[in-house]
């Protein structure tokens, strides 16, 4: 079998972009991937065509070789949006090889830990009474675990110092009201510095959140570490990183505690597991990122039901975020889908996806771009 | 498909060896082998001993078993218990590649490699026997050439003799051999670190491709010590069970190649996380390999599918041992092993067959220093 062709489908679904990778072969089967480097898609698109005259032609069956042949075929190695490429692609190998094989994915990732996959869900709105409906909702409806919501922006202005107290105050809120036993946590967005992040989990009673996303940006680890010793609130950290090296000096001093890979950054399912593989020595749960679409949550699905150390698995699909449509089911007809609070581990052969190509190539494509905040001085500030 | 029943096998051929095979309701059977040299008594007890939850499980859950196998004792056994997972989890990926029509190596991420680099072992008295013996070797084809003789004798050790001729082997081979051919030392754990430090310096001119196990492992961190006075490349890790084991050689970056023994490391499924972080550091992978036919094609597989690796320890090339009970499809030629594309690792047992090869408890040599005291062989 070869590969004969990588097509990128920049597409719009619910509210924003995703990019969705087509690998084909010459044998009819072929893989589905995606990238995750949301807004920056043409960037990628233009990286898959570099990979495309590299890997056209070779054997889909050869993913490791094809993963070093894409990662270290140049002089400038790695970054993100390399490594969102060449995610797509290493995907979509292990769609076309579980299709060949006969068998899910999970079954060439060593086989399934568990029978399904516990998920978090997020609220959406501001903090408030509403918020805390949303997570009793959520809660009813079988989810043990979620992100509460951080105070949000006004149109283009974020002042972190006048939002913090907000969240906090309904965090503390909200755990008086939902009890101890829910999990819940809150995804700052690396949007603070070390001394605003330390504000925020100071303002809030021991045990109000079980975790902490992102709450500063991520490239000087040591600077995690120093907001580490000012709180006692686990750190769930890992969405950004492009490849294991990234997460090297995370994982090795023991900055995290939940890792929150996701597989449309990181490298693929190649590089997923070898992270997942030295987490597990150190203690530390998966976590996947999957803000994505279907197909990132297929892959996401097959990586979580084959690693042992594993907590639970975003989900924006919930009764709490109808209005994203990331999982569209015209574009998506076959997909994974929530029973209750949990995805059932697939057991068709590949990922268990199909998309609807036709009405992919109906579309034109249109940018998407992340908020741009500043705060109140002009200054920029981080979404 | 369910497992039905997990049986070690243990026999004695040009070394004592252990097998285990596992066989499941649908007739497919796979074999795995266990590495704990000396011991294998403590190992097949084992085996028995997790045979009871692996009977009835679903044979493609490797991972999922590891787990089990691993964590359902409560107390912590290390290496015995780690090698009697390897022998199974060996076996179970066999199972995987026959039940699903494809070598192993398609199951790892398939080949980044299409052969592998092997060494050969080498004895001799006296550094100029090496010689003989190594001039042999490369007419043979191999590339790379490893050895472990000192003029020990049966049972005596003096350090400081044992380093000596260790650098004049080295002198010796590399002046009379030239610049290719790949020389490597395996010190076996038996120097201090001033004497490793000593022997690594006085061979560091002669190029070797690594020195092996300079020091007792129980704490690695006395690694440090000798990396800092050497350039020599320094390989280790034969003796290691697990991941957890590994930790700091690989995050403190104290070795330069690791030894895996996927018979004692836990299996596959261990020793592909152990290889994984290795990539991250950049430490190649150089599998120790000193037992039976089973163990090189398990290698041979994970190797193939492993970027990260330099070469593979053989001391029996396919068909050298055991050939009339447990047939390789693999070949060796020149100095690499290429492997077939029959499913799973590609052997053919005959399982009765191991009965021509009975088991002797066989104890390994014990070393002594001049003043009574045992010292590590």
């Amino acid at each position: 079998m070869k590969i004969t062709a990588i097509r990128a489908y920049p597409v719009w679904v619910g509210i924003r972009t995703q990019l969705l990778v087509k690998v084909e072969t010459d044998e009819g089967i072929f893989g589905w991937g995606e990238s995750g480097l949301t807004g920056r898609e043409k960037a990628v698109v233009g990286a898959l065509e570099h990979f495309a005259e590299l890997i056209v032609g070779m054997d889909p069956f050869k993913i490791g070789g094809i993963w070093q042949k894409l990662y270290r075929s140049q002089y400038f190695e790695g970054g993100r949006v390399l490594a969102a490429a060449q995610s797509a692609i290493d995907i979509a190998l292990y769609d076309i090889k579980g299709k060949a094989l006969g068998v899910p994915v999970y079954q060439l990732l060593g086989g399934k830990q568990r029978d399904h996959i516990p998920t978090f869900a997020t609220t959406s709105g501001e903090p408030g009474e509403a918020m805390i409906e949303q997570a009793q909702m959520l809660m009813e409806a079988g989810w043990t675990a979620m992100r509460l919501s951080p105070s949000g922006h006004e149109e283009t202005i974020y002042e972190p110092r006048e939002h913090i107290p907000v969240t906090a105050k309904w965090c503390t809120k909200a755990r008086e009201v939902l009890g101890d036993e829910v999990v819940l946590g809150v995804d700052y967005h690396h949007r603070l510095s070390v001394a605003e992040a330390a504000s925020f989990c100071q303002k809030m009673p021991r045990g109000t959140l079980d975790f902490l996303e992102e709450p500063i940006r991520d490239e000087t680890p040591e600077a995690y570490e120093s907001l580490r010793r000012m709180t006692d609130i686990p750190f769930a950290i890992g969405e950004e990183f492009a490849s294991k090296w990234q997460f090297l000096p995370y994982i090795e001093r023991d900055i995290h505690q939940f890792n929150r890979i996701d597989i449309c950054n990181v490298g693929g399912l190649t590089e997923a597991m070898k992270i997942a593989g030295w987490s597990e020595a150190h203690y530390v749960d998966m976590m996947p990122h999957n803000p994505l679409g279907p197909i990132c949550t297929a892959a996401t699905v097959h990586f979580a039901a084959a690693v042992a150390n594993f907590s639970w698995l975003e989900t924006r699909s919930s009764p709490a975020e109808t209005h994203l449509g990331f999982d569209n089911s015209d574009l998506f007809p076959v997909q994974p889908r929530l029973e209750r609070a949990v995805y059932p581990v697939p057991e068709a052969p590949g990922l268990g996806v199909e998309v609807n190509e036709d009405l992919v190539l109906k579309q034109d494509f249109k940018f998407w771009n992340a908020p741009m905040l500043n705060r109140r001085d002009g200054s920029v500030t981080n979404w | 498909m369910k497992i039905v029943a997990v049986t070690p096998y243990l026999v004695k051929e040009w070394r004592t060896m252990l097998f285990v095979k596992v066989e499941t309701d649908e007739g497919i059977v796979g074999i795995g082998e266990g590495g704990l040299t000396s011991r294998e008594g403590g190992v097949a007890g084992i085996i028995d001993a997790l045979a009871p939850l692996l009977i009835g499980q679903d044979a493609m859950r490797s991972e999922h078993l590891w787990q089990l196998m691993w964590r359902s004792g409560f107390h912590p056994s290390n290496q015995v218990l780690a090698a009697a997972i390897a022998a199974i989890d060996i076996a179970l990926w066999d199972i995987k590649g026959k039940a699903l029509g494809v070598p192993v190596y398609q199951l790892l991420g398939g080949k980044v490699r299409d052969k592998v680099d092997t060494y050969c072992h080498m004895a001799a008295a006296t550094p100029e026997e090496l010689l003989g013996v190594a001039r042999q070797r490369m007419v043979e084809g191999w590339n790379c050439l490893r050895w472990d003789s000192g003029p020990f004798g049966d049972t005596l050790y003096d350090p400081r003799h044992a380093v000596d001729w260790t650098i004049e082997a080295f002198r010796l081979l590399r002046t009379e051999l030239g610049p290719e051919i790949e020389l490597a030392f395996d010190a076996h754990t038996r120097t201090s670190v001033p004497d490793a430090v000593r022997l690594c310096r006085g061979v560091e001119p002669y190029r070797p491709m690594f020195i092996e196990d300079p020091l007792r492992v129980e704490n690695p961190e006395s690694y440090r010590r000798l990396r800092q006075q050497t350039a020599v490349p320094i390989a280790a890790g034969e003796q290691l069970g697990t991941k957890w084991q590994f930790r700091a050689l690989i995050e403190e970056e104290l070795i330069d190649y690791a030894r895996i023994d996927m018979c004692i490391a836990a299996g596959f499924t261990e020793s592909r996380k152990i290889a994984g972080w290795c990539e991250t550091h950049f430490i190649d992978v150089a599998v120790h390999n000193p037992i039976g036919p089973v163990s090189t094609a398990a290698c041979l597989h994970f190797n193939l599918a492993t970027p990260n690796m330099l070469v593979q320890e053989l001391p029996r090339r396919p068909g050298e041992s055991l050939a009339d009970v447990i047939t390789s499809s693999h070949r060796w030629e020149d100095g690499w092993l290429f492997a077939s594309d029959a499913p799973g690792l590609g052997l053919e047992v005959d399982w009765d067959g191991l009965a021509r090869y009975p088991f002797e408890q066989t104890s390994l040599p014990l070393f002594y220093r001049q003043d009574g005291t045992l010292t590590n062989w």
